[in-house]
Parts: structure tokens; sequence; C-alpha cells
């Protein structure tokens, strides 16, 4: 039993979470009237929104693919020629998680949120339309910052292979 | 009990289309009710673009790489990381062509609903 409570205290924190908003901003009468009033063809916009970064996602998750694919076949060939690529190899095995934390996590409940924030009833609760906004923005940074790393990664493994053609062209290998 | 089972038995033979009919209905429903959920928990249903809505976007999704492959045997030189270096380059290129899910997107003034005194400063 005592072993079950830390997970059943998880559990209950994360049922909770998505009703606890730390960050919900009070909004003026004025700006709820402004939401109040525009949020209907606001959501209209996210629903369009929501189509074209499904593009994007699966677009980027195609070429994420193709370089993997490239990498993998390059610390493979390098591997069969006795090549030291102990850096590469884990370079690659960090970029698959973090690829993996985007497409099965982060951009997930990205496109979750964007699904329940064009289902919201707006005009009879702005506020609640508004903080979900806020909640999503938040949201598109945690994948703009996945984007970023695994970009760092990338460029890193470039700079990998550049070090492996400099020992190559010395002769070092 | 034993007679109850033999009239049950009787009555099901006598029926036997429409008890197989149903028995194949019963299958159904629980077989699609476990894809269902299976399309909807692992995420497929929101890759679909074959849903009612993305047939502008499907038409948007980049399928096949072009990009010529780099083959994972044979020799290793600094040529052959050069012609490697060519094709992961371009694909790197290509990549940060697309969307970064930036901060731009989704302002209070793109959808219209920004603070009055935002929206509209006094001049």
């Amino acid at each position: 039993m005592k072993r079950i409570l830390p997970f059943l205290a998880l559990i209950f924190v994360a049922l909770l979470s998505p009703l606890v908003s730390a960050d919900a901003v009070p909004l003026s009468e004025q700006h709820i009237a402004v939401i109040r009033a525009n949020c209907s063809a606001a959501q209209q916009d996210i629903q369009a929104f929501r189509r074209t970064e499904l593009v994007t996602r699966s677009n980027r998750s195609n070429k994420y693919e193709d370089i993997l694919r490239l990498m993998a076949a390059f610390n493979a060939r390098a591997s069969i020629n006795k090549i030291n690529i102990s850096d590469q190899t884990l370079l690659v095995s960090q970029f698959e998680a973090k690829l993996n934390t985007f497409r099965q996590v982060d951009y997930k409940h990205y496109d979750e949120m964007l699904g329940d924030i064009v289902s919201i009833n707006c005009s009879s609760d702005p506020v609640k339309f508004y903080n979900s906004l806020t909640a999503l923005r938040d949201q598109r940074t945690v994948i703009n910052q996945d984007i970023k790393d695994m970009d760092a990664q990338l460029d890193q493994f470039g700079t990998l292979v550049n070090g492996v053609r400099t020992s190559l062209a010395g002769g070092n290998q | 009990m034993k007679q109850f089972l033999h009239k049950v038995y009787v009555y099901i033979n006598h029926r036997k289309p429409l008890f197989a009919l149903a028995a194949a209905l019963c299958i159904t429903l629980v077989l699609t009710t476990i894809s269902m959920i299976l399309y909807r928990v692992q995420g497929v249903a929101m890759l679909d673009f074959s849903r009612p809505g993305y047939e502008k976007a499907r038409g948007q999704v980049e399928k096949i790489s072009t990009k010529p492959n780099f083959s994972s045997t044979g020799s290793m030189d600094a040529t052959t990381v050069d012609e490697f270096k060519a094709i992961y380059d371009s694909s790197l290129k290509d990549l940060k062509a697309l969307g970064h899910y930036d901060s731009d997107s989704l302002n209070d003034e793109q959808l219209r609903v920004a603070a009055p005194d935002i929206a509209a400063p006094n001049p």
C-alpha cells in the first residue's frame, strides 16, 4: 500500500492540475466584453490554425525521420570502419528521446488544447476561453523549446561529423 | 435445469440465422469499439488527414523524401564524409525552413481578443 500511495498522489495531482490555473490574470469588464464579442471568430481562426499546425508537425516529423536514418547510416558505416563514434551514438539516442517527447507528449498535449479551446462555449464563458488561450501559448513555447533543443542536437551532430572528417583527412583514424 | 437448457437450445436452433446475425453484430461492435479506443488513445486520430475538414491540409503534407540515401556500408574516407555532410546539411536546411511554433502566432491582436487599451491605443 505504501508503494502505491505516491502513484495515487501523482494521479490525483495530474487530475487536478488542469483545474488549477496559477497564472490566471483577472480581466477587466471591457476586456471580457471584447473577448465575448470576438471569440467565436477567434475559435474559427484557431480551428484553421490547428490544421496548418498539424501539417507543420507532420512535415517536421517526416524530416526528422529522414535525418535520423541518415545519422544511423553514418554511425553504422563509421562503426564498420572502426571509427570511434561513441559521442555520435549517444547524441542520436538523446535526439530520439527528445523527438519522442515532442511527438508523443508535448505536441499531443498542444493539439488536445487546440481541440479543447475551440469547443469552449466562449460567449458564456469568455474568461475560461482566454485562460485556455494563455495556457495554449505556454504549451506552444514548450514545443518551440523542443524544436530548439533538437536543432541544437542536429547541429552538434554536424560538428562531430566535421571532427571525423578532419581526423580522416589527417590520417589519424 | 436440463430441460430449460434443452428448450434454449431448441429455441436457438430454430432461429439460427437470427442468432448468427446478432452474434456477428455484437462481435463487430466490440471490435469496432476497441479499434476506436486504440485510434484515439495512440494519437492516430490526431494525425489522420482523412478526417473531414482536412482535405486542403492533406495536399500540403510532404510524404516521400527526395533526398539521396547514404549507404550504411562501405569504406569511409574524407570524400565519403563530405558526401554525407552535403546530404545532411541539405536535409537540415529543409527542416529549418519549416515552422518553429514561435510566439508570433496566436497573439491577442491577431485573434482580436486584446484588452481595449492595447487593441486601440489612444492617440
